[in-house]
């Protein structure tokens, strides 16, 4: 009798089912199983164990999970695209080299943050899951071919972004910052989930290939909820990337949360987003002719960003509200790489989110050998004397600054060099000489910081601060990893360009 | 295309509206106007009311509630797999759903002992 009350399969159906199911292709997600796998196991850990012990073996374990999700990254790249989950996400080189920054810039972030939060003398063993549950929202919204995985993966990062960025309960200031952040990027999510249904209610479908196969090259204003979508999603991933006008949060939420949470939050996140929207943009087929509006917005927006960035940045005093101001000011750059809207543009775009991650990390895991008392002593101020007491950390310090400013023979220029270089060939030519202009006025608080540590004598009679900080081994890896990289890839950047331009011809 | 489109939602709007005034200003205009102290205060189904609404409440109230949705909305999920599970098994595709409902059960219970081991659901 019961059996009566089930309705009965259809053959097609039946077929339908195996044929998804031998759609799967579940190994195309193999880095995120395994990033998953490792947040659960840190979770289980920090809620047995106790205190320091727990922090050890929490961040030996997702060092080894991280480590393994870089190496399915890096074997996924270097295979041919797919599709996994009947289309829903898909793997491919962008992906790829995408997924491997994530997982690669959590790996020297937990290295570094652990010696960080153990001089903090605070054992928060909730920072290795949240940190590894990040990287999988990110691998998602970057592989993903659909616009509710890419929401499912914004969400997933960004609840564990929330989180983290109060991560030290203990400070007030973090507190402060999550309560901050979590409000806007509520708001924010609900601009971009608007703004996806806005879209399909223009199109009749959230997958990207079936966008596309429905805008086929006409123009986008057959259709008002198409250009309105798109900008309602220009809104959303501008809130989390902190596109000026929605930057309002930024320079308190980074100077809030703990050193090395404003280091994972200003790079890899920024990357996530901002190659979900050029994904969604490029491979929505937009006729060039009908997106001209849309072109002029982004790049107006990249104006103001990036201005506003560099200008707010020259008159702080903090240098974690500098970086703040700073990253800001970076999004504008890559804005510019966004607007341009083709394929040459994403490749310089990858670039850039490579070069920004690395300096970025080296920066703030330098900063964190410097901070103490709950990072208040990170200030102009506060580092004097560091260049003529420690002369290598002084280096690095110079090292990472050029390149943030973009002075060869760094990273830094080549990346900028590349940027700038794409919107000239593709006749964006103010855009260009704008962006030149902002990193001169950036490099003036850049090179302060500098000043301040090298120049500047610190009173006559306080004792010497910097000649007690000890040098802890992982730490001081990153640093000379990130250090090297940034000369390396400055002197010799062609090999990454052309990965980059490799990566977008299969997407 | 507008008018076309969102005319039956407009026309739903103008009548809840109206709906709305008619009954407020007739009410007004024809009932009866007796006053009577009780019919002021605070309406509680009936019971008398004892305190004020605006009263503090143990912030694990909200950790409790949260708990709560977090695994009442798991429910969903697990309705729709045991409505379509003996499908699967004709396809002979059961312990593979099977599976995977384990996987995601496997999942679900990692969090709830890692919310006993932090004590949230402890009171004192």
């Amino acid at each position: 009798m019961q059996q009566v009350m089930i309705p009965a399969i259809s053959d097609s159906s039946a077929q339908q089912i195996i044929k998804i199911l031998g759609d799967t292709n579940i190994f195309y997600t193999l880095p995120q199983i395994i990033i998953s796998i490792g947040a659960l196991v840190t979770m289980m850990i920090a809620a047995i164990s106790r205190e320091e012990r727990g922090q050890v073996i929490n961040y030996i374990t997702s060092v080894f999970f991280l480590f393994a999700g870089l190496v399915s990254s890096v074997w996924l790249a270097s295979l041919p695209k797919g599709d996994a989950f009947s289309g829903m996400v898909s793997s491919d080189l962008f992906s790829g080299i995408l997924n491997i920054i994530y997982s690669g810039s959590a790996l020297l972030i937990i290295l570094v943050a652990h010696s960080y939060f153990r001089n903090r003398g605070r054992y928060i063993q909730e920072l290795f899951p949240l940190i590894q549950f990040a990287v999988v929202g990110m691998m998602f919204m970057t592989m993903a071919n659909n616009l509710i995985i890419v929401f499912l993966g914004l969400e997933i990062l960004s609840v564990s972004l929330y989180v983290l960025a109060g991560i030290d309960n203990m400070d007030t200031r973090s507190n402060e910052a999550a309560v901050k952040y979590f409000l806007m990027g509520a708001f924010s999510s609900a601009f971009l989930l608007y703004g996806i249904a806005l879209v399909y209610g223009g199109t009749g479908s959230t997958g990207l290939r079936e966008i596309a196969a429905y805008i086929n090259n006409k123009s986008i204003w057959q259709n008002i909820y198409i250009p309105a979508g798109i900008i309602l999603m220009l809104i959303g991933f501008g809130f989390k990337v902190s596109m000026v006008p929605f930057h309002m949060w930024t320079p308190d939420v980074y100077q809030g949360a703990p050193l090395m949470i404003t280091a994972f939050m200003s790079t890899a996140p920024k990357a996530a987003a901002l190659s979900a929207f050029a994904k969604i943009l490029i491979s929505m087929n937009l006729e060039p002719g009908s997106s001209i509006m849309l072109t002029n917005l982004i790049g107006v927006l990249a104006v103001v960003t990036m201005t506003v960035g560099n200008l707010m940045a020259l008159n702080q005093n903090d240098i974690k509200r500098i970086m703040a101001f700073s990253s800001i000011a970076h999004v504008g750059y890559l804005l510019i790489a966004v607007c341009i809207m083709n394929r040459e543009a994403l490749a310089a775009l990858i670039f850039y989110f490579c070069v920004y991650t690395i300096m970025n990390i080296g920066f703030f895991s330098l900063l964190s050998l410097l901070a103490r008392d709950e990072d208040r002593n990170l200030t102009l101020e506060g580092i004097q004397g560091l260049g003529k007491s420690r002369p290598l950390l002084g280096l690095f310090l110079l090292i990472f600054l050029f390149s943030l400013s973009g002075i060869p023979p760094t990273a830094g220029f080549a990346a900028k060099f590349f940027i700038f270089n794409t919107a000239i060939e593709n006749k964006f030519y103010l855009l260009a000489i704008l962006g030149i202009l902002n990193s001169a006025i950036s490099a003036y608080y850049y090179l302060r910081i500098i000043l301040y540590a090298f120049i500047r004598e610190p009173e006559s009679g306080s004792i010497d601060q910097w000649s007690q900080i000890k040098l802890n081994a992982a730490c001081f890896v990153v640093i000379f990893v990130t250090a090297a990289a940034v000369l390396e890839i400055g002197i010799v950047p062609g090999y990454i360009i052309d990965l980059g331009k490799k990566a977008i011809q299969f997407l | 295309m507008f008018i076309h489109t969102f005319g039956p939602v407009a026309i739903q709007i103008a009548f809840a509206i109206g709906m709305a005034l008619f009954l407020l200003i007739f009410t007004n205009a024809i009932g009866p106007k007796k006053y009577n102290p009780v019919k002021f205060d605070t309406y509680e189904c009936g019971v008398s009311y004892f305190n004020d609404a605006r009263g503090m409440f143990n912030v694990k109230f909200y950790l409790i509630a949260v708990i709560f949705i977090l695994f009442d909305i798991e429910a969903v999920f697990i309705i729709p797999w045991s409505v379509i599970f003996m499908e699967f098994k004709k396809l002979g595709l059961g312990l593979f759903i099977l599976g995977e409902m384990a996987v995601f059960l496997g999942v679900l219970v990692l969090a709830y002992i890692y919310i006993i081991k932090k004590g949230a659901l402890k009171w004192d």
